[in-house]
């Protein structure tokens, strides 16, 4: 046997037939920018990807300020999907994340399948992508988005319909802004869907009592942060029971503890998205992080961990 | 831009809910800083995550020997309240520094400076007024207009009025004439401007908003060059997040923003739309 401390644990998962990872830290959209603002603070190429800012088609200026307010253990943000648009982004982006070394998942929306599936096609020409994520569920914009997300029959066609102009890797963003996550989970899955991550934001407001106005223009925004991690963490329970393709769990995690929380529930992976903000290095920390328990834990593989959850009266405690 | 845990050095408070803070830098804090750039403070109380995000603050003064730097604090909410109880010897998480700072590529003597400083504001342009101390400019053609709501919102009188002494063009405004003249800081800039006109000043200015706007108004058509600091709402304080974005001029409501973190919070005044 392996001694303790010792042993080197592979972290490796997969989430798609194409897509390993060399970890399963990521970090989401929307939190990260496009990867350059953070190479100051980390090697990007140590994080199991980064997940690009949502592209669209054409370059989107997103919703007037004021977009940001901090509330309790979280924030609210209302940006509106602000982007360069995807040919910006390849003339610009793409090319340092490739130099970078960086595994690059590309967020894409847009107002219609059409605008979808045109921006599947135009990226699956170029190298250097690992996959794409498909947001159906950004609460901050009146058009695209979460109205695909909300409806299981209206997310699975939008799914096929990016299925068949890419052979990339897809994974598709859900929102906890529904009854049953369930739902639209094994609609978007069985649509052809690879991997799934959630959750999005959750719909917030906030309010000045002093000049009794919304603080937000957009007037309501997405709740992010430590604030939403137990409502994730149920959500990606769920999903894991419900699916059989691999859940990347998204939602407050600030520490490789709260990383490893969602492995345990089943996540095949994690995404890290407003703790960015606080610390521009806390994907790297997490990475080492779950590394060092899982050492400590006697694990060789991170397969062995994941999904590990002991439900009362399943087994011998 | 650097990371790192600042051990505080001293705390003062100033009036009721003012104070500044003294830190260490973590040893090459004063030779990165350019002045008019801010920090990202983490509040060190919050274990559990509340209050979450870092607070943008401006470096107010460096003191280069010691690799220390202070910043004045005005106490708003829970984080401010938190900071403003503060020990010597606790450790305060520090992102910094960041932004663009003021154009040092102008700020070389001769010629005449003005800076206009509203209550907190005073907090970039002390940078400042040491940046040009430091690089020789006679006391004499630097001028700093301060103003506040009254004389307890006041923050490095005594300073600034030693300076006057020695030669500084200090001129003070409170609206409730508690101190200083009564009224905005627009009159003696007013003034100001007009004695100082002939040797087109540079003019920098900080502080709320209806202030800048008004040394925009005042300054536009004048020979002199104006450059604003920015205060805005930010998450991440180094360009990722796109909270604080702030309108360009002639933004015809389909280009692109400004970020306050990145491309400033310093702004050449025909860049902004007032």
């Amino acid at each position: 046997m392996v001694k303790k401390g010792k042993a080197k644990v592979d972290l490796q998962v997969q989430l798609a037939p194409g897509l390993v990872l060399k970890n399963p830290v990521i970090s989401a959209s929307g939190t990260f920018g496009y990867g350059r603002e953070y190479a100051p603070y980390l090697d990007l190429a140590r994080l199991g990807a980064l997940v690009t800012k949502g592209i669209s088609l054409r370059p989107q200026r997103g919703n007037d300020p004021v977009r940001i307010v901090e509330t309790p253990c979280g924030m609210l943000n209302a940006i509106g999907l602000e982007n360069i648009g995807v040919e910006a982004f390849l003339a610009r982006e793409l090319p340092g994340l490739r130099a970078a070394g960086a595994t690059v998942i590309v967020n894409i929306f847009g107002q219609s399948p059409a605008d979808y599936a045109a921006l599947a096609a135009i990226l699956e020409r170029e190298t250097g992508i690992a996959a794409l994520e498909i947001n159906i569920s950004c609460p901050n914009v009146k058009a695209g988005g979460l109205q695909f997300g909300t409806d299981p029959k209206m997310a699975a066609e939008l799914v096929a319909a990016v299925r068949r102009e890419t052979s990339l890797p897809l994974i598709t963003k859900l929102t906890p802004n529904v009854t049953d996550i369930t739902d639209i989970a094994r609609a978007v899955a069985a649509a052809g869907s690879d991997c799934l991550s959630l959750i999005n934001t959750l719909t917030g407001m906030a309010v000045d009592l002093r000049t009794r106005k919304p603080v937000l223009a957009n007037l309501t925004g997405g709740l992010s942060g430590p604030a939403i991690k137990p409502v994730a963490l149920r959500a990606v329970y769920q999903v894991v029971q419900a699916v059989n393709v691999p859940v990347i769990g998204i939602g407050g995690i600030a520490s490789a503890t709260d990383a490893l929380e969602f492995l345990l529930v089943g996540a095949a992976a994690i995404q890290i998205g407003t703790c960015n903000f606080v610390n521009p290095a806390i994907t790297v920390e997490v990475v080492e992080g779950i590394e060092k328990y899982l050492r400590e834990q006697g694990c060789t593989g991170i397969g062995e961990f994941i999904g590990s959850l002991r439900l009362p009266g399943a087994g011998r405690d | 831009m650097r990371l790192f845990y600042a051990e505080v050095k001293s705390r003062q408070e100033i009036n009721a809910g003012i104070f500044t803070v003294r830190l260490a830098g973590d040893g090459r804090f004063g030779d990165q800083f350019i002045p008019g750039q801010f920090v990202m403070v983490g509040i060190p109380e919050a274990v559990s995550h509340d209050p979450l995000l870092r607070r943008p603050f401006s470096v107010a003064r460096v003191f280069a020997s010691e690799d220390e730097f202070e910043l004045a604090i005005k106490v708003v909410g829970r984080g401010t309240t938190i900071l403003q109880h503060l020990r010597p010897g606790e450790l305060v998480p520090i992102h910094g520094p960041l932004g663009n700072g003021y154009p040092l590529d102008l700020l070389e003597p001769p010629g005449k400076v003005i800076m206009v400083a509203g209550g907190l504001g005073i907090a970039s342009l002390l940078s400042l007024l040491d940046h040009c101390r430091q690089r020789g400019w006679p006391l004499e053609d630097l001028a700093l207009v301060l103003g506040a709501r009254s004389a307890a919102e006041l923050v490095y009188v005594e300073l600034l009025e030693d300076l006057a002494r020695q030669g500084l063009r200090f001129l003070l405004a409170t609206e409730d004439g508690s101190r200083g003249q009564q009224g905005l800081v627009t009159a003696p800039l007013t003034g100001l401007l007009a004695a100082w006109e002939a040797a087109e000043p540079l003019v920098f200015s900080c502080g709320p908003l209806p202030m800048l706007r008004a040394v925009c108004r005042l300054t536009a058509g004048r020979h002199c060059r104006t450059y604003l600091s920015l205060e805005s709402r930010m998450a991440c304080g180094f360009g990722a997040c796109l909270g604080c974005v702030t309108r360009k001029k002639e933004d015809d409501g389909s280009g692109s923003w400004l970020k306050v973190c990145l491309d400033g919070p310093v702004f050449p005044a025909a860049m902004l739309p007032w």
